[in-house]
């Protein structure tokens, strides 16, 4: 992001009361603002043109970790080194197995991947490039963790519609912000955002990292004491450590950076700005942060920025459609803006009350915990809440928060069975991970089941159209014999569209 | 496979002519432009049938792909509608032509449904190798638009596309599904439905075009394939939803002659008179197919604001003893009774409906909404409109894109349709629809029901 530009905070609109309690027609733009998440504020610091790309495009994952790439390892890197390093902490504290070298650590890391379907080159090469140089650098700490009662819990969802930021006259400002925090370590006070990127010889934490971790901090803070979990009320995490781990060193974060609090307004505005500003795309050009001799290495948009669109001279018709797809960009955007966005608003301002009786949420308590099942003692209404919508059909599963809406451990389950005030659900096997089972096994926690609507396929629509936008081919007679470039071409250009052939059944009877 | 099994091509193919042999000239002619390939010097051949509610749709596009791999054994098809609901309706209608589960499959997004030609799975890394070799290999794959990055990836270069239900497929939905599709080079997309029925639900007005309405907007002399003959509703019901068409400025359909006289009688149902309150017995009289009651006079019958939808319980209260009144009075002779469904465009009044339902100990009805109720067909439909004041307001079934829920719900109906609204709301206030819905010729008009 341009370090010129002025820094005028924006006074964040939220949701009105009666938007808040679903009292007004949800229908054209939005009256409120958008509640972003940690990652979205990071990708618009990262670069104006990224958080264009992320919230009109449907374009995921700004920032990634090149070597990764290099190596072809072919699927999420970060997960398996964050999941493992959870999975081995877990087994420490809760099976009392002490980790003191590392062949005990592979053998380990052998059997968490093996029902994971994870191919020997590519295991080999997060064991090599990205596990063995963190655990060598841990293995005390991993050795000790038995002594310790510690307290530890990943992958922490945080919300807040009120985080708090300083401006430059000296005043403040609020926006609303979500995110996770991938360790928070009690009894060490520290808060630990692990990233599978960083190089052995770097002295800065990877790109904005620091300022992520940052981010998370203000929110966590920034919840009211009465609205976090019970395993959360009586600590202050202002003077926790914020700490980005990489596989070869720890970085630690100056919480009074002012320059988190310029970079946070900055990215607010452009966030603002892609939905509510008609010369946006024009002004992220301006402001990117790289240019195709000087890209930026690690931004996982370069493709998007960058792609092969100026080279492909078919379909013709490329400007017409891109004039016409740019409205539905906006208007699949706004689509999540009054549902996603609007649901986070109401999960973070309204009381656990208010969004019972709203039949947004089910309240309940856990009551155990075993393999893949969960089993949650709902309270008062909470059970029609869940029936309601399961009867209507309006959903496959739902999603639990061991915690409150504004701070817990999220994992999904299908519902298995209801009985009394008590509801079974299996857990989806892909979101089961040991963290979880640490947080659960907390005594007696607070749960809030709510259901979800698939809003990622929104996204997925806005990406697809993002990519027939920039697909094109090169070649003359490729052209001509494409369906898809001949359909593009007839609808937005010269060539014509009949509903019918030239008579009788044309159809190939031989191919 | 297909190809393998040649008594069973034959079957199909003698189902299909069988079937084609009954079609008129439009039914024919959609067939034909299904079939068509985009290949033809400057043109695109897009075929767009136009469907309007019975007119077979679903019948045609199934059987022009009966047709397509009976003569093509070896090529592919992807089947594609927006719900799965209709997802599930043509892959009945390909199986009831002779298919069977090797030759045609429906993939879902629910892991737990498996078997009977369905397999369940959210991410491809599932799928086991028995059933990528079952998706490869399966001729034709039925599936919802979300699901067709994942389905392209098991069918042939230059397969066949056939999209079902179009309303509900807006322009953004549409392009990204060709974008997904881009890889396969499809040989043509086949639109099949009704471009006045329900869009999806959205908050957003430039979102509610569907993409036969888009094409028609950006090529004017565009003029899709028409389906004129209904197989589905009374004449009577077809006048009510040919005045709705015409409110829409769209063309007039015609009743075939085997359903001209299709009522609860001819259904199979006797009519047990003397069952039947009084109160009632003009409403659910079998000869007044479509009845249109005033619900004015009703206790209790003003509307009533439930977050942001609406109730009214008296429409409610008499919608349910309607219910419980067909249900008493239509009996087969097997001693099946008939069960109504209710509609209603507002979900606290499904909500009350299926409140006051439960108190029976049997049951009597269903209820579900208007939106719901999209692509489904029910002999014996009540309607319950809500809106009861005396400005004249009706909310989103005044709005151009929604208007259609009117349309939609009187469309369902086989044998027997009652519409409840307040006349003092709906007709008065120049809203056409209900203006030309009242006009229907042959409806019986109820203005005061004596309770």
């Amino acid at each position: 992001m341009s370090s010129t530009l002025p820094i005028i905070p924006i006074r964040w609109r939220r949701p009105d009361e009666n938007t808040l309690y679903e009292n007004v027609y949800k229908h054209g733009t939005p009256n409120f603002h958008p509640f972003p998440t940690v990652t979205d504020v990071v990708c618009a610091a990262h670069c104006p043109l990224a958080i264009l790309h992320s919230l009109l495009h449907g374009q995921r994952e700004p920032l990634t970790e090149t070597r990764a790439q290099h190596l072809r390892l072919g699927y999420k890197i970060g997960n398996i080194f964050h999941d493992f390093i959870a999975h081995l902490k877990t087994r420490a504290l809760l099976d009392n197995i002490r980790f003191t070298d590392m062949s005990q650590i592979r053998r380990e890391f052998e059997d968490f991947t093996r029902y994971r379907g994870i191919n020997d080159r590519a295991k080999r090469n997060v064991w090599e490039y990205y596990l063995r140089p963190w655990c060598e650098r841990k293995l005390d700490e991993l050795g000790n963790l038995i002594s310790s009662s510690s307290r530890i819990f990943f992958e922490v969802q945080v919300g807040n519609a009120y985080v708090s930021f300083r401006t430059p006259s000296g005043g403040s400002v609020s926006y609303p912000l979500l995110g996770r925090i991938d360790e928070v370590d009690i009894d060490n006070r520290k808060i630990i955002e692990r990233t599978s990127m960083g190089l052995p010889n770097e002295t800065d934490p990877p790109r904005l990292k620091d300022f992520q971790i940052w981010l998370l901090w203000k929110t966590l803070i920034g919840i009211p004491r009465s609205r976090l979990p019970s395993f959360f009320r009586g600590i202050n995490f202002r003077n926790f450590e914020l700490v980005v781990e990489t596989p070869y060193r720890d970085f630690y974060v100056d919480k009074d950076d002012y320059r988190y609090e310029t970079l946070t307004h900055q990215a607010y505005t452009w966030i603002h700005d892609v939905f509510f500003e008609r010369r946006v795309y024009h002004e992220a050009y301006l402001n990117r942060s790289c240019t195709y001799s000087n890209q930026i290495e690690n931004c996982g948009f370069r493709l998007a920025c960058y792609g092969r669109r100026g080279r492909r001279p078919y379909r013709e018709a490329r400007d017409e459609m891109r004039r016409e797809f740019r409205a539905f960009y906006l208007h699949l955007a706004y689509e999540l803006l009054w549902s996603q966005h609007l649901f986070r608003y109401q999960l973070t301002m309204l009381s656990e009350d208010e969004l019972e009786n709203l039949g947004r949420i089910a309240l309940g308590r856990v009551i155990s915990y075993q393999n893949d099942r969960i089993e949650i003692r709902l309270e008062r209404t909470g059970m029609n809440n869940l029936l309601s919508k399961r009867e209507s059909g309006e959903i496959g599963g739902y999603s639990i928060v061991v915690g409150t809406p504004l701070c817990g451990v999220k994992i999904f389950g299908y519902p298995e069975s209801f009985y009394q005030d008590r509801v079974v659900l299996r857990l989806r096997q892909d979101f089961i991970t040991p963290s979880e089972t640490a947080t659960l096994l907390v005594t007696d926690p607070e749960a809030v089941a709510f259901t979800e609507e698939p809003w990622f396929l929104v996204e997925n629509i806005q990406r697809n159209l993002f990519s027939l936008e920039t697909w094109g081919k090169i070649k003359d007679d490729t052209a001509e014999n494409d369906p898809t470039v001949r359909f593009i071409e007839a609808l937005f250009g010269t060539r014509r569209v009949r509903p019918e052939g030239g008579g009788g059944s044309t159809h190939d009877t031989n191919r | 496979m297909i190809r393998t099994d040649k008594n069973r091509i034959r079957e199909i193919r003698d189902n299909v002519d069988q079937l084609i042999s009954k079609f008129d000239t439009r039914q024919r002619r959609a067939v034909n432009a299904t079939l068509d390939e985009w290949n033809s010097a400057d043109d695109f051949v897009l075929p767009i049938i136009d469907g309007p509610p019975g007119t077979g749709k679903t019948t045609v596009a199934t059987a022009a792909v009966a047709q397509y791999l009976s003569e093509n054994p070896r090529n592919h098809v992807l089947y594609m509608c927006y719900t799965n609901f209709a997802a599930e309706q043509a892959m009945r209608k390909l199986l009831e032509l002779g298919f069977d589960y090797t030759q045609v499959v429906r993939i879902s997004s629910n892991p737990s449904e498996q078997g009977d030609g369905v397999i369940g799975f959210r991410n491809e890394d599932e799928l086991s190798n028995r059933q990528r070799t079952y998706l490869n290999n399966t001729p034709v794959l039925v599936c919802t638009l979300h699901r067709a990055g994942i389905a392209s990836r098991f069918r042939r270069d230059g397969a066949r596309v056939v999209i079902d239900e179009f309303s509900q497929v807006n322009v953004p939905i549409f392009f990204a599904t060709v974008s997904r599709l881009r890889r396969l080079n499809p040989r043509n997309f086949a639109l099949f439905g009704d471009p006045y029925q329900l869009p999806i639900v959205t908050t957003q007005p430039l979102l509610y075009q569907n993409i036969c309405s888009y094409i028609r907007g950006r090529v004017p002399q565009y003029d899709p394939i028409g389906l004129i003959t209904q197989y589905r509703m009374h004449e009577t019901i077809c006048s009510a939803v040919n005045q709705l068409r015409r409110a829409l400025g769209t063309y007039e359909i015609r009743t075939a002659d085997r359903v001209k006289n299709q009522d609860l009688t001819s259904l199979g149902y006797r009519w047990i008179r003397t069952n039947t309150s009084p109160i009632f017995e003009e409403i659910i009289d079998p000869q007044y197919p479509v009845v249109i009651v005033n619900t004015d006079y009703l206790l209790n019958s003003n509307e009533v604001r439930m977050s942001t939808s609406w109730v009214n319980p008296g429409e409610a209260r008499i919608a349910v003893r309607l219910a419980e009144a067909f249900n008493r009075s239509f009996i087969k002779d097997s001693g099946e009774r008939l069960k109504p469904i209710i509609l209603s465009p507002y979900s606290a009044q499904v909500y009350e409906i299926r409140r006051l339902l439960q108190s029976y100990s049997e049951n009597i009805g269903e209820c579900t909404t208007i939106y719901r109720a999209q692509g489904r067909e029910y002999l014996c439909v009540i309607i319950s409109f809500v809106r009861n004041n005396p400005y004249g307001f009706i909310g989103f079934l005044a709005e151009p894109q929604l208007r259609a829920q009117t349309y939609v719900a009187c469309s369902r109906a086989q044998a027997k349709l009652v519409i409840l609204m307040s006349f003092r709301t709906f007709l008065n206030a120049e809203h056409l629809d209900f203006d030309y819905l009242y006009r229907t010729p042959g409806a019986k008009i109820i203005d005061h029901l004596n309770l």
